[in-house]
């Protein structure tokens, strides 16, 4: 007995007792630059109505839409262009002919709908994930379309 | 008075053997911090996105005993106005070897404390590298985001 409490004693001198749990906190920084990326997503194609053959569109049968997939980090502006036709066949009568485009977004975009419009549109987008636009055109014409491939075109650009 | 038996000075000895050496507490020194960054998709942000960049923490294991680490899941101690964290789960992973050799442990992301042991290991040096991570399906807002892993080392 008289061994151990030497023992305990001088252990105590020297410190050894049961000493209280030690704690670090370890942090991790980063910065998250604004911006706006859009990825080329697949191309659309055109199928022509031919209940009435007027209406040459990617909601036609045979078609399909066009995606893009955008990244929004901040305050930015998705404008989505008037679209343009950029190829036609030979013999094709534009006049009377009207190019629309619509739009849809998923995910951070499914507050974005636009129905077809002939026109420019812009939307104003903050923060979001990766999300993708589904994007349609078509062009109508009284006129009719003689064989031949089309191609119609939309600029979607992204900006703060 | 009654002189202290042979097997009484050994232990006195040994005791006084151990006077200078460390106590029983684990001391930790040298934590260096970590860099987050964001994914291609902005729905992680993290060490080990688009690089690897852990913080690290070594600690001096006590003499005669061996010591419990706990590791405690990450919290976001910064982050920019217009942040939604509405969905966002923190995960901390982390490896731990003595002398940068023996491996004692080695802990995938989780979002939950972890401890491990380092058996009776005495007077050696562990080494612990941390990652920590946020996912976040609505996206990182601009600017800067700071995340915090407390890690605590029981005797």
């Amino acid at each position: 007995m008289r061994v151990l409490a030497v023992a305990t004693t001088l252990g105590l001198l020297a410190g050894i007792v049961p000493a209280s749990a030690q704690s670090v906190n370890l942090d991790f920084t980063g910065t998250v630059i604004p911006g706006c990326t859009l990825s080329a997503g697949d191309g659309g194609t055109l199928g022509l109505d031919y209940s009435t053959g007027t209406t040459l569109g990617s909601e036609e049968a045979g078609g399909d839409a066009a995606h893009v997939t955008i990244l929004s980090i901040g305050a930015n502006t998705l404008t989505v262009g008037a679209p343009t036709r950029t190829g036609q066949a030979g013999g094709y009568v534009a006049t009377g002919e009207a190019i629309e485009v619509s739009y849809t977004g998923a995910t951070g975009l499914s507050s974005i709908t636009q129905a077809y419009t002939p026109s420019q549109t812009t939307n104003p987008i903050t923060t979001i994930a990766a999300s993708v636009l589904t994007v349609h055109n078509r062009i109508t014409n009284p006129n009719g379309f003689p064989n031949g491939n089309y191609s119609t075109r939309t600029v979607v650009t992204c900006a703060p | 008075m009654r002189p202290v038996s042979r097997l009484g000075a050994r232990v006195v000895a040994l005791a006084a053997t151990l006077a200078p050496l460390p106590g029983l507490a684990c001391s930790i020194s040298l934590p260096a911090s970590g860099t987050l960054r964001n994914s291609m998709s902005n729905t992680v942000l993290g060490s080990q996105v688009n690089g690897n960049t852990p913080a690290t923490v070594t600690m001096v294991l006590p003499l005669l005993s061996g010591v419990s680490v706990t590791v405690n899941a990450p919290t976001v101690i910064q982050s920019p106005p217009g942040y939604n964290a509405a969905m966002e789960t923190r995960e901390v992973a982390y490896t731990a070897a003595v002398i940068g050799l023996i491996q004692l442990a080695n802990q995938g992301y989780t979002s939950a404390a972890t401890n491990f042991s380092t058996g009776l290991l005495g007077a050696v040096t562990l080494t612990m590298t941390v990652h920590n991570r946020v996912n976040n399906p609505n996206g990182f807002a601009p600017g800067t985001y700071t995340t915090r892993t407390l890690v605590t080392c029981h005797p």
